[in-house]
């Protein structure tokens, strides 16, 4: 069946046992790129694993490149997979575990020896394809797993963590090499828990968290949304009592605590339910009450809690 | 076929490890080991039951249970036993799952190689087993048949037949053993599909149980079994098992419809275990990931 998505998700819901992997889960994507954003545990793995027909959605339906993935032999020659784990044979060469994969995709023995040659040569492995995986660095093994996935020219690319495990210089070459592949017109498809990792690939994203679709759009529509969202922030003052004060009066914040650090300037620590408005409204703040302020941080950037934040937004919660 | 030869042959070079290696030889030794003890030690004395018939009818029988049976059984269960609970504990399975048709190549290559180590182990050992521990050579014959007229047999020279023929008691093994291996493989690569997480386990546990124990069971349960079919075909291909054939009790445990028949039999049951192994794995859901990468 002939679509024009690249993937269609309908109300699909995953199940282990009672375990919710994916709850209630829309999304139409049309062809691109697409990084699917979140927290250790929201269900990255198992929505992957719906679309390369692994898992059978409990409820809903699956569609990818209009088919239904599961037991779809015809769907998976356009599927290149690289999952989040390793699995990689440890005494077997990464030419010849390439070459194989190659061959389960109908390539005949030499045609697939040549393109498995040149896949690790385009992942920078030219020099350590021959030698046993075992003998391999983490990134090496990335950068095999890589070309596991993209040696059969799949019109869609799926890769699970891709960076995990890599140095600076490895990312930036695995980056190099994915930016190229999307450049020529392929899908792509990353999950990953790092946000700059995938903004250096998409301008697209999709937040996912409890198995459930927050949000999507590009990194500015996300910041937006978060933009105004509650969240607690530092500020380190000369004056912090007066600072705390200050806030609480221009109804900024919620909540606020001072904590002395050993160095320096004391600690404000605030909630506030209207960040945005606080971003605006404290430089000014600051200077018309004269305060020196040192350092000004968000006390909870870590992307679980940005993840929280938008699961209550989901919830219709404040 | 491509993918199919493509898994045997890696799988193939996969298994060439010194580990795999010395099972091989343990596999390929025990039958020659067990022949030569039994050569060496066992006493047919001069008693009367000690015709060089009954020395080779004891003899093929117990070829053919340290070898089809338990060599064959020993190389099956560690070639095909582990074949998809070692895919899936290792997370190699994921790559192969998302290839067109790849688990069916997956589960055909490894039954290949799984026949293929464990025939050529077994075969090697009943070759060199009838080469160096049974009855033969004339001077074995002369001192045979000696014995057979020294107890008061009406006719020694009808009981010539009875010694070993190397040829035909190889022939009949290595037949055996192939068979056996298809079987074993077969059986052993359904119950590892079906009950991947204690493969091994449940293997050894069915082969004792239903093979070694309902197989030899004088009841109608027993023509289930592989051995039933395999010990079928070792009376109708071995004239030396005849004076053990004639026992009301064997009657009971083997059956006398034709070699074709007991080789349609275990064909069916090669086919049925390998369609279980195939639908098994296309119906499950197999996953790589860990239980709390969700």
């Amino acid at each position: 069946m002939k679509s024009d998505y690249l993937i269609e998700l309908d109300h699909v819901t995953k199940l282990y046992a009672t375990v919710i992997g994916v709850n209630d889960f829309n999304a139409q994507l049309k062809p691109g790129a697409y990084g699917l954003l979140g927290p250790n545990g929201a269900g990255k793995s198992t929505l992957l694993n719906l679309l390369t027909g692994q898992l059978v959605p409990t409820r809903g339906n699956v569609r990818v490149l209009g088919q239904t993935p599961r037991n779809n032999s015809s769907l998976m020659r356009k599927i290149g997979f690289c999952p989040g784990f390793e699995g990689l044979y440890a005494a077997t060469s990464g030419l010849d575990w390439v070459t194989v994969l190659l061959r389960l995709q109908g390539v005949r023995r030499h045609a697939a020896r040549e393109r498995a040659e040149h896949c690790l040569a385009m992942v920078g492995m030219s020099c350590a394809m021959k030698r046993p995986i075992s003998t391999y660095s983490r990134g090496m093994r990335q950068r095999t797993k890589l070309a596991q996935a993209i040696a059969h020219e799949p019109t869609l690319l799926i890769l699970d963590e891709p960076f995990s495990g890599l140095d600076p210089i490895g990312r930036a070459e695995m980056t190099d090499v994915l930016n190229d592949w999307t450049e020529r017109g392929h899908s792509l498809i990353i999950a990953s828990h790092v946000l700059h990792e995938i903004e250096a690939l998409t301008d697209s994203f999709l937040l996912i968290c409890g198995g459930r679709l927050l949000a999507s759009g590009t990194a500015s529509e996300v910041n937006e949304l978060l933009f105004d969202s509650p969240s607690e922030i530092e500020v380190d003052c000369s004056e912090p009592y007066r600072l705390a004060s200050a806030l609480m009066e221009r109804e900024l914040a919620v909540s606020t605590s001072v904590e002395p650090t050993a160095h320096g300037y004391d600690t404000v620590r605030l909630r506030t339910l209207r960040a945005g408005q606080l971003w605006t409204q404290l430089p000014s703040l600051i200077t018309d009450n004269g305060f020196t302020v040192t350092r000004v941080r968000s006390a909870d950037d870590s992307l679980q809690t940005l993840f929280n934040s938008l699961l209550k937004i989901h919830r219709g919660e404040k | 076929m491509n993918s199919i030869m493509a898994v045997f042959f890696f799988e193939l070079k996969r298994i060439m490890t010194r580990g795999r290696a010395f099972w091989w030889g343990v596999v390929a030794t025990f039958p020659v080991a067990i022949m030569l003890l039994m050569k060496k030690y066992v006493d047919f004395g001069p008693q009367e039951a000690a015709t060089p018939q009954t020395i080779s009818t004891v003899f093929t029988i117990v070829l053919y249970f340290v070898a089809p049976t338990i060599s064959c059984m020993l190389g099956a269960l560690l070639t095909a036993a582990p074949a998809v609970a070692s895919e899936l504990e290792q997370h190699s399975w994921i790559y192969l799952a998302v290839r067109p048709n790849g688990l069916f190549h997956l589960i055909v290559g490894k039954y290949l190689v799984a026949v293929m180590w464990t025939a050529s182990a077994t075969v090697t050992g009943v070759i060199i087993a009838v080469s160096l521990a049974a009855v033969d050579g004339p001077a074995d014959v002369t001192a045979a048949v000696e014995q057979q007229q020294r107890s008061n047999s009406t006719d020694a020279a009808e009981m010539v037949p009875g010694i070993i023929d190397k040829g035909q008691v190889t022939q009949a093994m290595v037949c055996l053993s192939f068979l056996s291996a298809c079987a074993y493989s077969a059986l052993y690569m359904m119950l590892g599909t079906v009950f991947n997480r204690r493969a091994m386990v449940l293997c050894v546990a069915y082969t004792a149980a239903v093979e070694l124990f309902l197989g030899f069971f004088p009841a109608v349960i027993n023509r289930f079994t592989i051995q039933y079919r395999l010990r079928s075909l070792l009376f109708e291909w071995t004239p030396q098992s005849e004076q053990f054939r004639r026992l009301d009790l064997v009657d009971l445990v083997a059956s006398d419809e034709s070699a074709f028949t007991q080789i349609m039999w275990l064909m069916s049951w090669i086919a049925l275990f390998l369609a279980i192994a195939l639908v098994s794995v296309q119906v499950r859901e197999f996953t790589s990931a860990s239980e709390t990468d969700v």
